[in-house]
């Protein structure tokens, strides 16, 4: 027994000898993944792009003169060091780094990225620079001009729309190449990643090699934009796909390799915007009426795969201090009784709802899944409260023109944040409904907040439902994959491990 | 209270001690995170369940008494049970020793025999005021060491009817340690070595490089820690206070345009211009090109203010190793790959004779991590060794510029050394433990070289340390003429601690 028992011991002793122990190895450069985005991207212009996938692509094209480090603060980026700023805060004058090489191998100038942000001033997203006056190249310094002191300026040059594109003649027809293969893009950036394919089905990018800041670990992304969860689930589990917005949810059984979640927070707006072609739907009162009237708890867990919270204003309670708003209770009857009160002051209701039901269309993205779902949701919904939804599903580009210009009745659609600040966050959604000047207004006065995000609930034509973000479910093999800013993974220091 | 009698009170003149004791029993401040799962883990825990024991104990000592200390104040005994060799016993034995002495506290091993009262009186007989009596158990790969410590001088009546809180003769506390041990190789005798490890705060910043050598001549050492955009220098004080900065410097532009996403950096001290100070060779990877430094005064750099680096020359690439023969300094250096954190086997230039495989570097990995080299003579013996690792983790060791490798290792982190710890002519490679990757619990080990053969063995390994080891360097730190290794470690946290073995 005894000689047993030494033997075991000694056997132990070996065992734990020999096992392995843990060490750092530094991440490996090389390898491809394959991974899905939120929707459709619709454009690769950083002055236009306001979808998820958009802004995901924008984070890894283009190079921004600030960007979020890991704590959400911005430190320069495109610019070397912290700026010179005048004694009335007017004037920032900032050091282009000498060495930023765009994809085409030209090096990146002070001229390029003063044009860059100066064509974001008069774009869509031209509010994120509101407070912006001009931008000027001096040599190899950015001088921005302020219309007042604003420190709150790098966050505001960290956002994805302030990317430095450089605008480069479409290649001529004919040339795109194979089949199926649309066009390389008409923007050049300096990001971490290039452009290499935008296809129907997804968009694939390459390691952007002398990329000031390092080259990327992987060589590759192959983004893809799946029409079910369900495909993209199988994708997860048999490992074509790394990366999952619905593996953590709706598996049925586990994948084959072993898999970590990323849980960013939950500041994407789901949002159903409203028509003013109808002088009832331009009244405060439809639009509280469709608030009561959807069960916004339910649609929350519907919209989202990872946190959700029900929106009490546009901006969710991340980003906004001190806010005293409350949500709108689901409430079938009061809503049922507003919509009553409604037809009793407007004609046209009475007559558009003379069926008994008021016919309207809904405006979906077809290619956000989650959306498909809770539009099925609203239709349910509102047609307990005598609203008959039809839904209009579009692709990504006809849906994006049709919410510019406001061809719709109701509109289901999502506004993500492009800077993790309450006043930009609420300044987009402005933006996002065509108050392109209230936007403005929001930015360059530098007094937008709760009070003012309570105010605009009553005009917006907007009835904001939940806030949500994806969970995304990962190869754990994938080293470095995090949350940055609002809510975009940083793929940039992404690594397969050894 | 009660009042002693008068008596007692001359006679017990123990608890005088116990202040003193009890500051020698304390352990150490505890900086940063020690490492777990060795034989001097269990070493330190158990100075630790010693200094918790004593606390209680503690009694006022009487102001103006200088404290008395006994010729011997504890006595251990260690019994081992049943499936410990001997040999166990006696390696762990030896570490208690060695640990409670280092507390300056005088300790003697008695044999283990017959019952504990006979050990009791054994002890008290020999002037002894405690008895640590333990018992050491393995099970499933783990160390149990059990026991008590009681003070010799006790008496039942007076200790359990009239106890008197705080003397020595009360105390009577059990004492129970448990370690995973994983780092056991058997005999630390001859030819073994066993280090202690300890850790002090570097801040926040992840060391790129460490380097020891005497940059003010004044014959003690320094300790170089770079850092992406600052170099620091340190010097001992002692093993309980850490080290102190003496100097820390920013780093000059201009900058480099390309940036890896990690930083590294590389740095040496050898006196170049022979005028009996260590000159400082460094380059990171924000650094536009590398530079040579010296310390422009030669008064001690702790306690004036006036020192400064003074940048003497640029360099082209990265140092990566330098050593002098005879009047003559040979030097390695290197470029980097473009944006990665990877240095380039074709821009290897110096004094690749002799070092590199057939003089040249086509047998190297076309780009590696990690390079040390060294050039090692005893008596008429002089070899020169050439170790890298790879963009694959795999260390590849090169003795006198021959192929095949002497030694191939997988899964090899970030930092390397190469040094002849004891002397004895036979390399000792510092490596950090191969295993699991991604876990960020880094190991230290030591491989021996044996001469002639050069078939590497193991003779330590830490215990999983906090964090990864981003780099390795030795020297004589505390002037006892003997060569330490020093480590930094980097852990999850983003906090930087600088690790000392001796």
């Amino acid at each position: 027994m005894y000689r047993f028992s030494r033997q075991l011991c000694l056997v132990g002793l070996v065992l734990a000898l020999v096992s392995p122990a843990g060490a750092y190895l530094p991440a490996p450069y090389g390898g491809v993944v394959t991974a899905p985005l939120p929707d459709m991207p619709a454009t690769l212009d950083p002055t236009r792009m306001a979808r998820e996938s958009e802004l995901q692509l924008a984070l890894l094209l283009y190079d921004t003169v600030y960007r979020l480090d890991a704590s959400g603060r911005p430190v320069p980026h495109l610019v070397e060091s912290a700026p010179q700023v005048s004694q009335d805060g007017k004037s920032w004058r900032l050091r282009l780094r000498s060495t930023v090489m765009l994809h085409n191998g030209q090096p990146l100038t002070a001229a390029q990225v003063a044009a860059s942000l100066n064509r974001l001033r008069g774009s869509a997203a031209g509010y994120l620079l509101a407070v912006v006056r001009e931008v000027i190249a001096d040599g190899n310094q950015l001088v921005i001009q302020l219309r007042r002191p604003a420190r709150e300026l790098p966050w505001l040059l960290s956002a994805p729309a302030c990317g430095v594109a450089i605008p480069v003649p479409r290649a001529p027809a004919g040339r795109s190449g194979r089949a199926g293969i649309q066009h390389r893009g008409r923007w050049i950036g300096s990001g971490p990643f290039r452009l290499k394919v935008w296809k129907p089905t997804g968009v694939d990018l390459v390691a952007h090699r002398t990329h000031f800041a390092g080259r990327p670990y992987l060589d590759e992304i192959r983004f893809k934009v799946f029409e079910r969860p369900s495909a993209e689930v199988a994708s997860f589990q048999v490992g074509t796909l790394q990366l999952s917005f619905h593996g953590t949810s709706v598996f049925g059984s586990q994948p084959r390799h072993p898999f970590s979640t990323v849980d960013p927070p939950a500041m994407t707006l789901v949002y159903l915007g409203v028509s003013r072609a109808r002088p009832y739907m331009a009244d405060r009162r439809f639009r509280l009426a469709l608030l009561m009237g959807v069960d916004r708890g339910r649609l929350a867990r519907l919209a989202a795969t990872g946190r959700h919270e029900v929106a009490v204003a546009p901006v969710c309670r991340r980003l906004l201090i001190r806010t005293r708003l409350r949500a709108v209770p689901f409430d079938r009857g009061g809503a049922n009784r507003l919509l009553g009160q409604l037809a009793s002051h407007h004609g046209a209701l009475k007559r558009d709802a003379a069926s008994g039901r008021l016919k309207l269309s809904l405006l979906v993205d077809r290619s956000r899944v989650e959306d498909q779902i809770v539009a099925g949701q609203l239709v349910a919904d509102l047609d307990r409260i005598g609203i008959a939804l039809t839904i209009d599903r579009q692709g990504a580009k006809d849906f994006d023109a049709r919410l510019r210009s406001g061809r719709y009745d109701l509109v289901l659609a999502r506004q993500p944040v492009q800077v993790p600040r309450g006043s930009a966050a609420l300044a987009g959604v402005l933006a996002a409904v065509g108050q392109r000047t209230a936007a403005e207004r929001c930015m360059s006065s530098g007094r937008c907040g709760a009070a003012q995000a309570a105010r605009l609930m009553k005009d917006l034509p907007v009835v904001p439902l939940v806030h949500t973000s994806a969970r995304v479910a990962h190869d754990a093999r994938l080293g470095q994959l995090r949350w940055v800013g609002g809510g975009l993974l940083g793929y940039a220091d992404v690594y397969w491990m050894r | 209270m009660h009042a002693a009698p008068q008596g007692r009170k001359e006679r017990n003149c123990l608890p005088h001690t116990w202040p003193v004791l009890l500051a020698l029993l304390l352990p150490g401040p505890v900086v940063g995170a020690e490492p777990a799962g060795t034989l001097d883990r269990l070493a330190e825990a158990l100075d630790g369940k010693l200094a918790a024991a004593v606390k209680g104990s503690q009694v006022a000592r009487a102001p103006g008494t200088a404290p008395r200390l006994a010729p011997k104040d504890l006595v251990l005994a260690l019994r081992h049970g049943p499936a410990v060799s001997t040999e166990l016993t006696r390696v762990v034995r030896g570490l208690l020793v060695g640990r409670l002495t280092a507390r300056g506290l005088r300790v003697a091993s008695i044999p283990a025999e017959g019952s504990w009262e006979r050990r009791r009186r054994q002890a008290s007989a020999g002037g002894f005021e405690l008895l640590l009596d333990l018992e050491l158990v393995v099970a499933l790969g783990h160390l149990h060491l059990r026991g008590t410590l009681q003070a010799t001088d006790r008496q039942l009546w007076r200790d359990t009817i009239q106890p008197e809180r705080g003397a020595l003769h009360h105390l009577h506390t059990h004492v129970r340690i448990d370690a995973e041990v994983r780092g056991y190789q058997g005999s630390t005798g001859s030819g073994g070595l066993s280090f202690s490890p300890r850790s002090y705060p570097l801040g926040r910043e992840p060391v790129l490089g460490l380097a020891v050598g005497d940059l003010d001549g004044d014959g003690r050492s320094e300790v170089v820690v770079l850092e992406e955009r600052r170099v620091r220098i340190m010097r001992f004080r002692s093993r309980r206070e850490g080290f102190e900065a003496a100097l820390a410097e920013d780093l000059t532009p201009p900058w480099a345009g390309l940036q890896p996403r990690r930083a590294f950096g590389s740095v040496l001290l050898l006196d170049i211009n022979h005028d009996g100070r260590d000159d400082l060779m460094l380059r990171t990877s924000a650094m536009e090109r590398g530079a040579v430094y010296a310390l422009e005064s030669s008064a001690p750099p702790v306690r004036s203010a006036g020192p400064r680096l003074r940048r003497r020359s640029d360099l082209p690439g990265y140092p990566l190793a330098a050593w002098r023969k005879r009047r003559k300094v040979e030097q390695l250096s290197c470029q980097s790959m473009a944006g990665q954190d990877l240095y380039d086997t074709a821009t290897l230039a110096g004094a690749l004779a002799g070092v590199l495989p057939g003089g040249g570097a086509q047998q190297l990995p076309p780009a590696f991590y990690t390079l040390v080299a060294m050039d090692l003579a005893r008596k008429k013996e002089r070899h020169r060794y050439l170790g890298v690792v790879d963009e694959k983790g795999k260390l590849q060791l090169f003795v006198d510029g021959k192929a095949p490798a002497a030694l191939v290792m997988d899964r090899v982190g970030l930092a390397l050394d190469a040094v002849d710890l004891d002397d004895d002519g036979a390399l000792e490679l510092v490596t950090t433990a191969a295993g699991d990757p991604g876990t960020g619990q880094d190991q230290i080990t030591v491989h021996r070289l044996e001469r002639g053969t050069n078939v590497p063995r193991m003779l330590w390994r830490s215990g999983h340390l906090e964090g990864i080891v981003t780099a390795l360097a030795h020297g004589d730190v505390d002037g006892d003429g003997k060569l330490e290794l020093l480590g930094a470690v980097f852990d999850g946290k983003g906090r930087a601690q600088l690790l000392l073995l001796n």
